[in-house]
């Protein structure tokens, strides 16, 4: 007896485990259904550019000055970022952020140390003119405290 | 994007038939069309044999693209070599249909999951980790592979101690397209969401109802929680999904009657992989080890504790290493000290942190808007494990469940980051290897085969 009482638990419970995945099944799918098409309805109109940018400009940052960092980087280049610290957010100032997206955006240069590593310093709200060092190259963004410099060999 | 959609699909076809080739290889598939079936377990099982590899040797400058073409071709060589497929022409068995519910459960994860790839082709990932961490990581092996183990050990490109088994996927999928981008290798994180039911049922086929498989398959591959966790391209998801697939296999294995070597492998290639894709997944991956040890003490067959020994060392010898490593460079996250775990002064000192966790976990857990009633499917099916007396394969599930869920407890208790915000920001990524984990399982308690040795 006792076994056929265990048999029919046994029976009643998979039924039930059987119920609740079909109910979980039936009522997510509709659900699944509309995220998937309103993730790409959100997507679609990005050119590959934007989005590849849309990590930046969505913090909101300036992605332009990547740009112009970018632009002068050449493979094997080890940068150095000057810029002070900026109150930005409540759980990273601007230079944290700034540090963040140049360690996926300018790859395959990769961040030094210090400045002494480097090849280049990139300035934003920096001078390098401060940093008493030669440079063989320097590039400002148009009248605004950013600029991407080449240290001189030794420099 | 045409090209590098077609780069990438490329490279998983490719991943298949490493995959097949590493089957082939033991005997595990054979001319013998009753193997077949375990063709299933093929991809993951080529994604496990190229990227474990891959990460290991890009610690020390070996680009991943290389190794992936160097283990490839020598595994595809060897089982070329071992099959002799030009020998006998094999002739091809026409599948079995399985039950109708089954195969109309197949078609509905299809057609949603052909519906998803066009929003993972086009989606960019946004999220904070996403790009902070892995993407970084990715990136880095792909471009700068000479200079990536010194940059990943400073800490700057994510945290120095995450293993590097998403990121040298992903870099894998650059270097099949031929250039990086962040958007359309969310494809990648698809395609493994679209192998787990395959694979699923190639390791329970034999001890589990078809259309109990495709229905575990469906309440998981289609929650919403797992597709938008797999377009921010975080690692939470793929590591559930390897875990539940290792515990598929291991569960299998453990109320087996018979020695089925193939399980254990897949034991062994997944819950490695998920031991290298998440530092949660080493925990989960240590949890499932216990619970092999376990459900073979419980079975009382001593001739099988000896391949259950195998098993466990071969998980280690996957996830061992990186370990290894960590501790050679000091590379240690700065969120927690595990050593805490062992201070009874230190977790009394923070005891007012486990309720907090306890409630949110549990809230997260049970979440129908998120996992509908899967967590109670799971809690149900243990109870049909009692009631049916299936006592191996509740001390496999039992034993793996309450150890990572008492391991994950134990990170947030030891953990130094502010609890609220610790919780906000990771409890509903952090228990979906405990979901997927307990629905791959959950086949095998819901109205089971009899086991093949019986028929």
């Amino acid at each position: 007896m006792a076994g056929v009482g265990r048999r029919a638990a046994a029976l009643a419970t998979a039924l039930a485990v059987v119920l609740a995945l079909a109910y979980s099944g039936w009522k997510d799918l509709p659900h699944t259904w509309r995220l998937m098409r309103s993730q790409h309805a959100s997507y679609v109109r990005y050119t590959t550019a934007e989005k590849e940018r849309l990590f930046g400009t969505s913090i909101p940052m300036p992605m332009e000055q990547f740009d112009f960092w970018r632009a002068e980087l050449r493979p094997g280049d080890r940068y150095w970022l000057q810029m002070p610290p900026e109150p930005f957010s409540t759980f990273a100032d601007k230079r944290q952020i700034t540090r963040a997206i140049a360690h996926l955006y300018l790859l395959p240069a990769i961040e030094a140390p210090s400045i002494d590593g480097a090849t280049v310093v990139l300035s934003y709200d920096a001078n390098p003119a401060t940093l008493d060092r030669v440079f063989s190259q320097q590039v400002q963004a148009g009248q605004q405290q950013i600029y991407f410099s080449r240290l001189a060999h030794g420099g | 994007m045409a090209a590098e959609l077609a780069g990438l699909l490329i490279a998983n076809a490719a991943y298949a038939l490493v995959g097949l080739s590493l089957l082939v290889l033991p005997g595990w598939v054979t001319r013998d069309p009753a193997t077949w079936y375990r063709v299933g377990a093929a991809y993951p099982a080529g994604i496990v044999a190229i990227v474990v590899p891959a990460s290991y040797l890009a610690l020390v400058r070996v680009p991943v693209s290389l190794t992936a073409t160097v283990v490839g071709v020598v595994l595809v060589a060897a089982a070329l070599w071992r099959s002799k497929p030009w020998q006998d022409r094999i002739r091809l068995r026409r599948p079995g249909k399985g039950s109708f519910v089954a195969r109309l459960l197949g078609l509905v994860i299809a057609v949603v999951l052909l519906y998803a790839l066009r929003t993972f082709a086009t989606r960019p990932f946004l999220e904070w980790d996403s790009w902070v961490v892995w993407m970084s990581k990715a990136r880095l092996l792909y471009e700068a592979p000479s200079a990536a183990p010194a940059a990943l050990r400073s800490g700057d490109y994510g945290q120095a101690p995450y293993p590097l088994g998403l990121p040298t996927l992903e870099s894998l999928g650059f270097s099949a397209m031929g250039r990086f981008d962040g958007t359309v290798i969310g494809v990648q994180f698809l395609l493994l969401a679209m192998t787990f039911p395959i694979t699923l049922w190639s390791l329970l086929r034999a001890r589990a109802r078809a259309w109990t498989i495709a229905l575990a398959s469906l309440t998981v591959v289609c929650a919403p929680q797992i597709l938008y966790q797999l377009l921010t391209r975080y690692a939470d998801v793929p590591l559930g999904l390897f875990v539940g697939l290792g515990l598929a296999a291991g569960a299998a294995w453990a109320v087996s009657r018979r020695s089925d070597r193939w399980l254990l492998g897949c034991f062994v290639l997944f819950l490695g992989m998920a031991g290298l894709l998440k530092s949660e997944g080493f925990l989960f991956a240590l949890a499932g080890c216990v619970a092999l040890a376990a459900a073979t003490v419980a079975g009382r067959d001593r001739t099988r504790l000896a391949e259950a020994a195998a098993g466990i060392g071969g998980v280690l010898a996957i996830v061992l290493p990186w370990r290894v490593y960590c501790s050679v460079y000091g590379l240690a996250t700065p969120d927690y000290d595990l050593g805490n775990a062992l201070r009874p002064s230190y977790l009394h000192d923070h005891a007012d942190r486990v309720w907090p966790t306890v409630t949110e976990l549990s809230a997260q857990l049970t979440n129908a808007r998120s996992w509908g009633f899967l967590v109670w499917a799971i809690l149900l099916a243990l109870l049909a494990g009692v009631c049916s007396a299936r006592w191996r394969l509740l001390a496999f599930a039992g034993t793996w469940l309450v150890l990572a869920a008492g391991g994950l407890l134990l990170t947030y208790w030891v953990s130094v980051l502010p609890l609220t915000s610790h919780l906000t920001n990771t409890s509903n990524r952090t228990i979906v290897s405990l979901l997927v984990g307990g629905a791959a399982m959950l086949p095998l308690f819901v109205f089971p085969r009899p086991d093949p040795a019986d028929r």
